[in-house]
Parts: C-alpha cells; structure tokens; sequence
C-alpha cells in the first residue's frame, strides 16, 4: 500500500469514522505544482508530502513504518518476560498521563499530531487497570496517578451528570458509552479509596443514563450517530455494578432491559449485529469484544448463565476463526467475513482477555490457548527497544499500521486492553495449572 | 482395487512410512498423488517485503547454492526425482505431482484412474469435490481418539486432559475428523517418555492401524462407527506454555499407569 493511500483516512479516538483535513498547508502547493510538474513526478511528490505528514523523519516513525511494511515484527521472544511488557505498557499510560496538559490520560499518540488531549472515556476505564496494577506490582505512582484520574473526571462531568464523546477539548456533548466507561472507572476509585464524591458522581452519570433509555432497552439517544448499537452491554457492566454498591435497582433494571434488547442481534452462528460503529459498516473487534466483555461480566455479577452464554457463542466463533486462519481480522462483517488486511490490535488485546476470562469460568483451555497466541501477536506488535518516550511500550491501532483502525496511532485504551489481557493470562494460568 | 495414497508434498517423509507399511501389509502397485511445494514470494517487491534489508544475504545464499548444486551433482528439485516418487515406481505405482490436492487436475487423475480408496498422508483438509471421486471413500489416520479429540495436536491435548493418546484411522467426510471411525487404538506412555516420544510412537502405530485398515479394504467391507458432529471437541495448534504443563501431567500419567514391557 502507498504512503498516501495509508493516510487516506484516520478514525477519531473511540474509533469512530471521520474524515480529518490534512494538518499540513502543502496541499495547496502540490495544487500549483501539479500544473507545473509533469504527471510521473506527481507521486512522488505525494509520497513525500504524506512522509513529511507523518513525520517520517523521525527514525522511530520510519523504523515503526518499516518494520510493518516489511512485515519484520519479532514474535515474541521466549526470553522477554510478559511482566517486562507489562511494566513498559504502564510506564507508556505514565507517559499518556504526563503529556497532557489539563489532566486525564492522552487518548493516543499520533505520527501526525503528536500526543493528544485527555480523553473522559479511557481515562474512566483505565484508572480501573492502574488500580489493578498498582496491587498485583506494589507501584504506589500507579495508585497516587488513578485517584488523580478519578478526581480529573470529576471535574470534566456534565452539569447533566453525563461525560462528553471525544477528546476534552471538544465541545462537550454527552455520550452513553463514554459516561458508562467512567462510571466504571469511577467506582473502582471509591473502591479503593472510599470517596463517596466519586459514588455520587458516578450515580448522578447513571441516572442520567437510565432517563436516556427508550422502552424496548435500546439507547438510540446520545449514541454515535444515534446508532443503537449492541456493543454497550459494556454499559450495562457498570450500571449492574453500581447497582450492587448503592442498592438502587433501577439500575440493575435498565441494565437487563438492555441486555434482554442487545442479545437479540446475537444469531445461530454467535455473530451479533448492530456491533459496529455505523449502520451497515463491519462489525470492529474492537466493538464485538467490548459486547463480549459485557455481557459476560454482566452474566457473572447477574448470576444468570444466560448472559454468559451469549458471551460464550460469541467468543467461540472467533476462537474457531482465528484458530483455522492464525490470524484475528481486524473487523467483521455479518456472516463473519473478516477484513484481514490488518489486525486491530486493541480488539486483538480484548478478545484474548475474554478467553482468559472464559477459560477461568469453564476449565476449558482451548480458550487459554488462544487467548496466549493472541496475546504473543500483539506483544510482538510492541516496540521494547526503541529510545523514542512516544513508541517504547505503546500499542498500535493496528498491525499494519496503515491499518483501518486508528491510522498511525497508538491508542491509550490498546495498552489498557493488553494490560487487562496480560494480568488475565497469568490468572489463567495459574488456574489451570493448579486444576487437579 | 485401485489406492491412491494423497501426499502433502513430493518428499514427504510420512507419505514413503504409509507406503512402506502398506507394501509391507501385502498390498502393492499404490499410486501417489503428491502436491508440490507452494512457492513464496514471487515479485522484487514481495522479496523486499519479506526479506526486508536481509534480502542481499538470502539472495547470495540462493546465489552460492545454484552455482554450488551441479558441482556436487544434485539437481534442482524440479528436475530429481524424489525418494518417494522413486519408492512409488519400486513396488509398481504411478506417480503425479499436482499443484493442489483439492484442485480440478487432481480430480481429474483420481477420476482417470476410478480410484477405489484414497488414503491421506500428509495432505491439506481435503474439499468434497475430491472427496466424492474414490468409489469406497478417503481414509485417514488421525493422532487422538475420535470423537472426544478432533483437530491438532490432540496427543498433547489428551496428555493435558489426562486421558490415553489414541490413534484412529477414519473416513474423511466434509468436516474436521468428524467422518466414521474404522478403528482406534491406545497409545503406550512408557518411562522416560516424552511428548515428542509419545508422538513418535502414535505415528509408528497409526501408520501400521492405516496399512492394516487398507488391507482389510481389500480383502472385505470395513466398519462404520458413525460419529455425530456436535461429540467431542475440535483442538488447535497447542501454545508452548500450555505444553509446558503438559510435559508435567505427562510426568503424573506415568507414574500412575503400569508400565508393559514389550
């Protein structure tokens, strides 16, 4: 794929669709040069310019370019401890955090753009990873950052009681799923430190959430292009949660009542619809683990195997699928046609978490085995030896990075995911290592 | 009767073990069919891409190796004859290489020659247009007991569910190892053993259940164990860690079971 093909389109943050201008005046130029110079030359000049775009210059930006275009990436080594990647994914989020300006975690870091703001809604999820990962590596820093996270959403909350889509800097206006990840974020904050503040906020954002409910279950308002979509089972997560720490049922109620509507899309085959971003665009990997993700640990603090099945059927058909192809797609579309011209590495992370998460409910390792495969792609997908602050430990949006989802970037929620996945693993397997 | 023995490649090594123990079961004049090699990389760009700034020392490799092969009198592997289409023409059988096993050419041979029972050695997962041509079926040995073990590895997947590794030789049909069983027998884990020692073992004795099933193709009719598709389970490519446990459980099953001494 040429250069300028690779940057013909970008995903904003949480994935969405969207066509972004190009950052750089050069367009203009190459307009007057095209009369001028004659149509051979036209090419190159366009390579140049999408080079200079994306900061190519940078040796860590052409090493990373190079290694995907070769298809060089190293599978895992035997030798590098999976707690090595583990501790250079959280020294990244540190880094995430410590690039932004007004607090929160930076959503990712970009060839094109650099580091960019705090983003509510990942910044919600991942104080849960920091508090996991502060207790299992003894790193007070990872505790002292999630409660500066937690206080940070505090702050960015909607008078509404809702958190905004995108990026901080963006008019706010508020989003379902967004303001589901925080709640989730928040109540693991209050959790570990006890702040009722944070229960508050995180019940004020819930009840906001249930007044956005239509009857049938579904949330069609304040969706992504008021799309109803499946994938906020992962919504649905956290209601069901808060609903056990602050006996309000109607949470709990709005929860089942979307998790009754969102498994109706789920066929025979275990493929679930209306999981995409967009009407009539394949399904993300992204988007069908976060369903997954939902609806089983919905299941789990249910305890109703219904949800968990749903999950389950699910996780099965790609298990099968990546198993007979070694390779996840980045996106699916209905009938599980995969688009396996890149792998969405974030997907790739959450996918394998669920299999762990499976494999420790059932004692079935096949779920372990892939989860660990998976696991060994995405890994190998990391940079460990690179100088550059901005690569060393992130995780790509995708393998190629000219992939579909998030172009030439490296989003903060792709090491939250591998994170997630990596501690799972070890869990995992030290369940089945210590079946009888 | 005419047999037709599929193999992976022109040289597979596991192809010339079933027609060393068919011949040696009473059975002769076996044809093969043979897939050849896949290719790689075909373009300039294509070798960048794989190669990447390596490319010039492959590249002197191939170099050195062509310039090298005519001194030491060995042809390129177009041109000799392998071992296996040697062994082939030995015990009086035809043999042809074919691009792909599941493509119209190979139909057309086996359709040429009415096969009457075709035996994979080796080959891809085999498509039901090929399938449908032998008048009797296509047999396969399979290294795990069936239905329970369907899929890879399943000799290691067994060790790990702590059940007996198993051979069974059973008719192909659509799906992955879900055709009629024929036979199965038990694998023997011995001292010392390892998990390569026990898969070696299971290819010895699936080689001999498959010559000894071809034999009695020929001289009679062979048993149908139907198996459902929804028993058992289909296991994949097994990772290094979870190979790692089961070298342990390995250790555990023989300690429990008695040893027979052969």
């Amino acid at each position: 794929m040429g250069l300028s093909a690779q940057l013909s389109a970008v995903r904003s943050p949480n994935g969405t669709a969207s066509k972004r201008p190009h950052p750089r005046p050069s367009r203009g130029l190459q307009t007057k040069l095209r009369r001028l110079v004659p149509a051979r030359v036209l090419p190159v000049l366009r390579a140049a310019d999408t080079a200079a775009t994306l900061r190519l210059y940078r040796p860590s930006h052409l090493s990373t370019w190079y290694r995907d275009w070769t298809d060089s990436s190293t599978s895992t080594l035997p030798g590098v401890d999976r707690r090595r990647y583990v501790a250079e994914l959280l020294g990244w989020l540190k880094r995430a955090h410590d690039a932004t300006v007004g607090g929160g975690v930076a959503a990712y870091y970009s060839f094109a753009e650099g580091w960019s703001a705090g983003y509510p809604e990942t910044t919600g999820y991942i104080i849960v990873t920091c508090l996991e990962a502060a207790v299992r590596l003894g790193d007070p820093d990872l505790r002292a950052r999630a409660r500066r996270f937690a206080d940070w959403e505090l702050g960015v909350q909607m008078p509404v009681g809702a958190w905004q889509s995108g990026l901080v800097t963006a008019t706010p206006v508020p989003a379902v799923f967004n303001t589901g990840q925080v709640i989730q974020g928040l109540l693991a904050a209050y959790r570990a430190f006890g702040r009722i503040r944070y229960l508050e906020a995180a019940a004020r954002g819930a009840h906001w959430l249930t007044a956005q409910q239509d009857a049938d279950g579904a949330w069609r308002r304040h969706t992504y292009r008021d799309f109803p979509n499946s994938y906020s089972t992962r919504v649905a997560w956290p209601l069901i949660d808060l609903a056990e720490v602050t006996g309000e049922s109607e949470f709990r109620e709005s929860a089942v009542k979307y998790l009754e509507w969102a498994s109706r899309w789920q066929d025979e085959s275990g493929w679930l619809g209306r999981c995409s971003l967009e009407p009539e665009e394949p399904a993300l990997t992204h988007t069908l683990a976060y369903a997954m993700e939902g609806f089983l640990e919905s299941g789990l603090l249910l305890r109703e195997e219904r949800w968990v099945r749903v999950a389950q059927k699910t996780a099965e058909a790609l298990l099968h699928r990546y198993e007979v192809r070694r390779h996840l797609a980045g996106s699916y579309a209905q009938g599980w046609r995969g688009d396996h011209s890149y792998a969405c590495l974030t997907g790739c992370a959450q996918v394998a978490l669920v299999w762990c998460r499976l494999s420790q409910l059932t004692g079935d390792a096949r779920y372990l085995n892939a989860a660990l495969k998976l696991n060994d792609f995405v890994t190998s997908c990391i940079d460990l030896d690179t100088a550059s602050r901005e690569i060393r430990g992130a995780v790509k949006g995708s393998h190629p990075i000219w992939g579909h989802y998030m172009r030439f970037r490296f989003p903060s929620w792709a090491v939250k995911f591998t994170v997630d996945s990596l501690l799972r693993e070890e869990d995992a397997l030290k369940a089945l290592e210590d079946r009888p | 009767m005419t047999i037709v023995v599929l193999a992976g490649h022109p040289d597979s090594p596991y192809a010339r073990r079933a027609l060393r123990a068919i011949n040696a079961s009473g059975v002769r004049g076996v044809h093969v069919v043979a897939a050849t090699w896949k290719r790689g990389a075909r373009d300039l760009t294509g070798l960048v891409r794989k190669h990447g700034l390596r490319l010039p020392w492959v590249g002197a490799k191939w170099v050195t190796r062509a310039m090298v092969r005519p001194l030491t009198g060995i042809a390129p592997w177009r041109m000799r004859m392998t071992t296996l289409a040697a062994e082939v023409a030995a015990q009086g059988g035809r043999f042809v290489a074919v691009d792909d096993a599941n493509d119209e050419s190979c139909r057309d041979i086996l359709r040429r020659w009415n096969v009457d029972l075709l035996v994979l050695a080796g080959a891809p997962i085999m498509r039901e247009p090929v399938l449908a041509v032998p008048r009797i079926g296509t047999l396969n040995a399979h290294q795990g007991a069936l239905p329970r073990f369907r899929g890879m590895n399943v000799i290691e997947w067994a060790v790990f569910e702590r059940s007996a590794p198993s051979v069974t030789v059973h008719f192909v049909d659509a799906g992955i190892d879900t055709g009629d069983v024929v036979a199965s027998e038990v694998i023997d884990v011995r001292p010392g053993d390892t998990l390569e020692a026990v898969r070696a073992r299971a290819i010895e004795r699936q080689v001999d259940l498959l010559a000894r099933t071809v034999r009695s193709a020929c001289s009679g009719t062979l048993p149908r164990i139907r198996q459902l598709a929804t028993d058992g389970r289909q296991y994949y490519v097994m990772h290094q860690r979870i190979r790692a446990i089961t070298d342990r459980r390995l250790s555990e099953i023989r300690a429990r079971r008695p040893v027979r001494v052969h």
